[in-house]
């Protein structure tokens, strides 16, 4: 079927006529086009014509004394017809029609891969503030350009690219890795005294022990020494060892007295907000600020596509809890208790290695402050390295380069 | 009697222009053995599945074969298809 007729539409019809010839030469003489006439039987003619000529047919056919019928319809103008009888179909198919057009055009989903201790959501915040985010234009995305940003907004990234695939764009990442920090091998180093006290351990591995077992020393008094004289020369080494002392330590640790407990809870409060983007709209009246003490729960659900792409809007839900709060007072020997163990945990932890020997503690109380005063004995490793100057190469060394 | 021929025409003889560059001549063309053109036609005289008669200025051009149709009839031109055996003119007295 031609084009054009196809998209004006035609119709089939059959002709009953007592004189199919004359009937086609009036159907000719009043300038009606048909197409693909065929007889069925004598008197019967089979045909398509127009569909702007059917009505004149119809009256041509009525005037002549002839049986018109209406067989089917055929071309592109009915189905186009039919499919708007379907509006809502129409505007589906052309609002599909559009987003697949234009929806590839901009980036809507960031994700973020290679990331280990740095967090996605950090890395996401600087992307966009180079112009990688929701909405952004997928032809605007340079990207060296950004990737050359996002280095210079985290230094800890190694190295970053940005490839697009459609509206999702993924930031590929390499986090810096520090090398381990390893003990000095290289260079000369002696053992030194980090605080006072009165060794009772040495143990030495490597360099020159310049103390003894039983010697009150001083805090960055040499204990054990990188250089040694060999009489014609001066062997300049590392130094290697461990140094345990006695030592003596003196701590202040203070309490209050009173203080307030978490009663029963007194009421529960849900406070619920929207998220769009960087804007959020708080569905409640006052600020948000809670003149009394409370607990706060706070959660955010992203709205997430199938696929696990999260769109840039969320719901938040607050729940507020207030509780009835009790003044308790404690008692002396929970108070002590409490000083004696925190004042064992510091101390414990501030040291190299070692342990409390010996305790001598106090308790004051005074205007509802509870004060432990402690003197501790302490057997601890007071070793700590310090690196020496390179000396001018006159003698024997061992020293490693590195 | 022999009508007299037009001036148009004897001056087409003599220049032996083709017949098509005058308007309103019939033209007949013939596609193999399944599809007739006519042009200028005056309309169908007798139409049956073994025959279509269409009368033309200088009389009737007969089409006879078998499983005829008439693919396509406007003012200007018709055309026929199916297997055609024959296409004769017959001239008008």
């Amino acid at each position: 079927m031609d084009f054009w007729r196809s998209l004006s539409g035609t119709v089939e019809v059959e002709l009953i006529s007592a004189d199919p010839a004359g009937a086609l030469r009036a159907i000719n003489d009043t300038g009606i086009a048909v197409y693909h006439a065929r007889q069925d039987g004598d008197l019967t003619l089979r045909f398509e014509l127009q569909r702007k000529d059917y009505r004149r047919l119809r009256l041509l056919a009525k005037k002549r004394g002839e049986r018109l019928s209406f067989y089917g319809r055929q071309g592109l103008y009915w189905a186009v017809r039919q499919l708007l009888r379907r509006p809502v179909l129409v505007l589906g198919i052309l609002l599909i029609l559009g987003l697949s057009i234009y929806l590839p055009t901009h980036i809507y989903f960031v994700e973020v891969e290679g990331n280990t201790s740095i967090p996605a959501r950090l890395i996401l915040e600087k992307a966009e503030s180079c112009g990688i985010g929701f909405g952004s234009i997928r032809r605007e995305v340079r990207s060296e350009q950004m990737k050359n940003a996002l280095l210079e907004a985290i230094p800890d990234l190694q190295w970053a690219g940005i490839n697009t695939y459609g509206c999702r764009a993924v930031i590929s990442v390499r986090e810096r890795t520090e090398p381990e920090h390893s003990p000095i091998k290289s260079g000369v180093s002696s053992i030194i005294a980090a605080r006072d006290g009165v060794i009772r351990e040495l143990t030495v591995l490597n360099g020159n022990p310049v103390c003894k077992v039983g010697q009150a020393v001083k805090a960055g008094q040499v204990l054990i020494s990188g250089y040694t004289d060999c009489g014609i020369c001066i062997r300049a080494t590392r130094s290697e060892g461990e140094v345990y002392a006695e030592t003596q330590r003196v701590l202040t640790a203070v309490m209050l007295s009173e203080y307030s407990q978490r009663g029963q809870m007194s009421g529960q409060e849900r406070k619920y907000s929207l998220i769009i983007g960087k804007k959020q709209i708080n569905f409640y009246k006052d600020s948000g600020i809670s003149d009394t003490s409370c607990d706060k729960m706070y959660s955010v659900n992203y709205i997430t596509l199938p696929g696990g792409f999260q769109l840039p809007i969320a719901f938040v839900t607050e729940v507020w809890t207030y509780y009835d709060t009790q003044s308790a007072q404690v008692s002396d020997e929970t108070a002590e208790t409490i000083l004696s163990e925190f004042a064992g945990r510091y101390l414990t932890g501030t040291m190299t290695a070692g342990q409390i020997e010996e305790r001598t503690e106090s308790i004051q109380w005074q205007d509802g402050i509870c004060c432990l005063h402690g003197r501790y004995a302490c057997l601890e490793m007071i070793g700590k390295t310090r690196l020496e100057e390179n000396l001018d190469d006159y003698g024997e060394t061992d020293r490693t380069d590195s | 009697m022999v009508k007299r021929r037009g001036w148009i025409e004897r001056l087409a003889d003599s220049t032996d222009l083709q017949g098509e560059a005058f308007p309103g001549q019939p033209l007949v063309e013939l596609y193999g053995d399944r599809r007739v053109l006519i042009e200028h036609h005056g309309g169908v005289t007798e139409y049956g599945r073994e025959k279509i008669q269409v009368k033309v200025r200088y009389g009737y051009l007969c089409v006879c074969g078998g499983c005829l149709e008439l693919a396509c009839m406007t003012a200007e031109q018709l055309v026929i298809t199916g297997r055609i055996d024959s296409v004769s003119i017959i001239r008008r007295r």
